[in-house]
């Protein structure tokens, strides 16, 4: 592999360029009802070269091997119809020649048959329950090996071994059908995927509890969101604005996001790390070839620093930090966050609830989204907190701001940070889903506008 | 069409299936594609992405196996993972179809094939500068992407199909950022054939630049709301998902068993058509091999057919529908194809003079994201102005609209006389009443 980009290489009419060269196999098994609706595998094998002319970028994918110097070829091409200016990296860093997948217990040594049992017993086990209507297990796994070849720097090659499962439970009563559900999955190994019967209960429980709750009336609450769902908050309404790829090239918006710039109060601290060990977002060189690291964002409610390709960081004059991904050899790397998460503050949550008398617990996520200066985020159930304890039960929680306002009404940071990783994953533009992992400890968010009736 | 070596590794894979007994059919999809992007006022980069997969689908004693790659060295192996997932597979209801009469569904277009990348890169330049000529304070991205494809199937039971096809996407989107934060505003068509009216998406993008000048107040409570045709989507992918036949067969679709019941207002006439000439979701066939056809969902708001692909309609003993689809390199399942809202009697503006105090919606921020099996919708309106007398006054911001679809198009005010089509959505604007408004303080 090494030779044949390196060969490759060697033809290349450009300021820069780079091959990628992918394997990758993997495995799903899906139930839904009574029902296994998907057990198969994939491979795959391709690769791909983008190449940098006069700063214009071109690019090229490729399935066979045979491809890869038309490739070249065409992604000079390419590049030089695009460039017309200078073309600006940051100088490369060292990352570690070869790394080894980190998993512990290797999902491509237990058998397909296993992973099927171990789905039909979840399935069981959430069906057993009267009310449930229907539920859906989803197992994935996958390998994949990339060899990473570039004109400035070293050979690199990576191995990643991902593995998760998500479980889901849907409850209905007429028109009323209500959905609660779990996921996990990260680089950890198989093992994480077992034991999970004791989660079935409860996504089973929770989905029957919320056909009796009611939607949420629409107004402004404070709001305690918990860790999973803040996390989601912390991805969605600052983790994409700290991407400098939509920064670099935007007068308005560098003054905006310049470094220094208080957002939020002082117990508020932002970090994107991809050196955890095992997390969903880990890895140790981005799709450039850069050694991933921990990036604050926000250090003490001030902007620190910001997420960087090598392109980015040498136009805005800042460090690279090694945050340029693709999902996989038919993309090109763009830049994206990896495990990001809000610091834990001193608060514990019977305080914090305590503390706030009135207002509105969030819990779990449904997603969200942003469109930088306005983001949403959806919660699976909510609580109405009165006289500082949890009461009734609501559903349809969906909570939404402005990016700016909403970091600085955080007035409360909980104690007890927790990472979540998961089947799905992040999209932007058009790769979807990437790995990561979001996190937060409980917080507290002051005046937030909810949805509803 | 597929390359030899592809070509090839299929027929090679349903021949040994053929030896060994089998059933099986094989998917072979490959596709070039060509986005150009511009990003800040900038042509940023050309790319060419080449995407190839081969997928099989086995039946053996009664079981369905899949198992998919891109790599066409092996097919051996390929039939062998098949066979492999099939040992304790489900059961299948459903014998790979033959070759039936398919319609003339036109998904090539010969102008996509010859487009010059050089005059995409022109297209964009023009596009930028008549926004830049209005507003020279917004960054513009632009995106044209063509694609040339081919597809083909075959089965044991003697099907060998294939289509060319070709995909075009064109978009233009203008950023604006002042004191009041961040406006985006964009236009933009995607189909079979060649869309590429940057004059048009221009001009809407500089006018709702200019719409989103001045903020409004948000008028909270129950309100009449207009939908552009846009907005309208949000909506009908929430009934979509509820006719999904696969929903249905597992009691998780509200609609389950409610065949001939008047789900929805008797002024909504809604089907799925996957006939139309260069749909994004048309095709002769779908992805097993049933002819396209034209499904009516609701007559009259009367709910008529479910989609479903075989296994599904075996399931529910329904007739096939042909909405087989599959993702990358994925087993099929069934998705609606182009999805399509008949059109009323009233004028947009007819609609928007009949709004006293309400909302006309764009864009809108979060969808897919609340209950969506239960038809529930909650998110934030990203564009949308508040209407009154008749008049648009201003752009709305930090509001949220909320409903269940199922009730609102219970609630049609009116609903316009011209279909737009937004990607595979057919769909005139919609005024409903007592849709659910939020924000300001």
């Amino acid at each position: 592999m090494e030779t044949l980009a390196r060969q490759a290489l060697a033809h290349a009419r450009a300021d820069y360029a780079e091959v990628r060269i992918e394997r990758r196999a993997t495995t799903h098994v899906t139930y839904v009802g009574r029902e296994l609706e998907d057990l198969s595998t994939f491979t795959s094998v391709g690769g791909c070269v983008r190449a940098l002319v006069k700063g214009g970028w071109g690019f090229a994918s490729f399935n066979d091997h045979a491809d890869l110097p038309r490739c070249v070829r065409l992604a000079c091409e390419q590049a030089a119809l695009v460039g017309s200016g200078q073309s600006r990296l940051a100088p490369p860093m060292p990352a570690p020649a070869r790394i080894a997948s980190g998993c512990a217990a290797d999902p491509r040594e237990v058998p397909l048959e296993q992973k099927r049992a171990l789905c039909l017993r979840y399935d069981q086990r959430i069906l057993a329950h009267p009310r449930i209507q229907t539920a859906s297990v989803r197992y994935r796994d996958s390998w994949v090996d990339t060899t990473f070849a570039s004109t400035d720097g070293p050979c690199l090659s990576q191995e990643e071994v991902f593995c998760g499962v998500s479980i889901a439970a849907i409850a209905k009563d007429g028109m009323n059908v209500q959905r609660a559900h779990k996921s996990v999955g990260d680089l950890r190994g198989y093992q994480i995927v077992e034991g999970l019967e004791a989660d079935c209960e409860q996504v089973a429980e929770r989905a029957i509890a919320l056909l009796a709750a009611e939607p949420v009336r629409g107004g402004r609450y404070t709001v305690i969101a918990d860790p999973l769902l803040a996390g989601v908050f912390a991805h969605e309404a600052f983790g994409h604005l700290s991407e400098a790829d939509f920064v670099y090239e935007n007068p308005p918006l560098r003054e905006m996001m310049q470094i220094g710039r208080r957002f939020g109060p002082e117990h508020l601290s932002i970090v994107d790390d991809p050196t955890l060990p095992g997390e969903a977002g880990s890895y140790g060189f981005d799709s450039e070839g850069m050694p991933g690291r921990r990036t604050e964002l926000i250090r003490g409610g001030v902007l620190a620093s910001r997420l960087h390709s090598r392109e980015t960081a040498a136009k805005m004059g800042e460090e690279p930090t090694g945050n340029a991904r693709a999902i996989d050899h038919q993309h090109p790397p763009v830049v994206r966050m990896s495990n990001t998460y809000i610091e834990p503050g001193e608060w514990r949550l019977e305080d914090l609830l305590a503390d706030t008398g009135q207002g509105l617990y969030a819990r779990g996520s449904l997603g969200g989204q942003t469109d930088m200066e306005m983001f949403t985020f959806s919660a699976e159930e909510g609580f109405l907190i009165r006289d500082g304890k949890l009461a009734e039960r609501v559903r349809e929680v969906v909570l939404t701001g402005n990016v700016f306002e909403t970091l600085a009404n955080i007035d409360a940071v909980g104690n007890d940070l927790a990472l979540y990783g998961g089947l799905g994953g992040c999209g932007k533009r058009d790769q979807s889903p990437l790995r990561v992992s979001t996190g937060a400890p409980h917080l507290r968010i002051r005046n937030c506008l909810v949805g509803g009736r | 069409m597929p390359s030899l070596s592809t070509a090839a590794a299929a027929e090679q894979v349903v021949e040994l299936a053929r030896r060994r007994g089998d059933a099986a059919e094989v998917h072979l999809a490959e596709s070039e594609a060509r986005p150009i992007q511009f990003e800040s006022n900038q042509l940023k980069c050309v790319h060419t992405k080449c995407t190839r997969a081969i997928s099989v689908r086995l039946i053996r004693s009664g079981r369905i196996g899949f198992a998919s790659t891109t790599d066409t060295s092996d097919p051996a192996g390929l039939l062998d993972r098949a066979a492999a997932s099939a040992a304790f597979g489900q059961e299948a209801k459903f014998a790979f179809p033959g070759r039936s009469a398919y319609p003339n569904v036109a998904v090539y277009d010969p102008r996509v094939a010859d487009f010059p990348i050089e005059r995409g890169i022109e297209l964009g330049r023009e596009a930028i500068q008549q926004v830049l000529s209005q507003y020279h304070d917004v960054q513009c991205y632009v995106e044209v992407s063509k694609s040339v494809g081919a597809e083909r199937l075959l089965n044991t039971s003697g099907l060998d199909v294939q289509t060319r096809l070709t995909g075009f996407d064109s978009s233009l989107t203008a950023v604006r950022v002042g004191e009041g934060g961040i406006l985006w505003v964009s236009d933009g068509e995607s189909s079979h054939a060649l869309v590429a009216d940057f004059p048009r998406y221009a001009a809407k993008v500089i006018a709702d630049v200019r719409l989103a000048e001045r903020e409004a107040p948000v008028p909270a409570g129950p309100r009449p709301v207009l939908f552009t045709a846009r907005a309208v989507g949000l909506l009908l992918q929430l009934i979509e998902s509820a006719v999904n036949g696969k929903l249905v067969q597992k009691g998780a679709s509200p609609l389950t068993g409610r065949l001939g019941d008047q789900v929805l207002g008797a002024d909504v006439t809604l089907y799925d058509d996957g006939t139309r000439d260069y749909g994004d979701g048309s095709a002769p066939f779908d992805a097993e091999g049933m002819p396209a056809q034209r499904t009516p969902l609701f007559e009259r708001g009367a709910l008529r057919n479910y989609l479903v692909d075989l296994q599904t309609a075996g399931m529910l003993e329904l007739a096939p529908t042909g909405n087989a689809a599959r993702a990358f390199a994925a087993p099929p399942r069934p998705e609606a194809t182009n999805f399509v809202l008949e059109p009323g009697s009233d004028s947009f503006d007819g609609l928007l003079a009949g709004i006293d105090r309400g909302l006309l919606v764009d864009e809108v921020l979060g969808g897919g994201h609340s209950n969506v099996l239960a038809g529930e919708f909650s998110v934030n309106v990203g564009l949308g102005f508040l209407v009154e007398h008749g008049q648009v006054v201003g752009r709305v911001k930090d509001c949220m609209i909320a409903g269940n679809v199922f009730e609102l198009f219970h609630r049609v005010r009116g609903i316009g006389s011209r279909q737009e089509t937004h990607g595979s959505t057919v769909t005139p604007p919609v005024c409903f009443d007592g849709v659910h408004v939020t924000g300001g303080d």
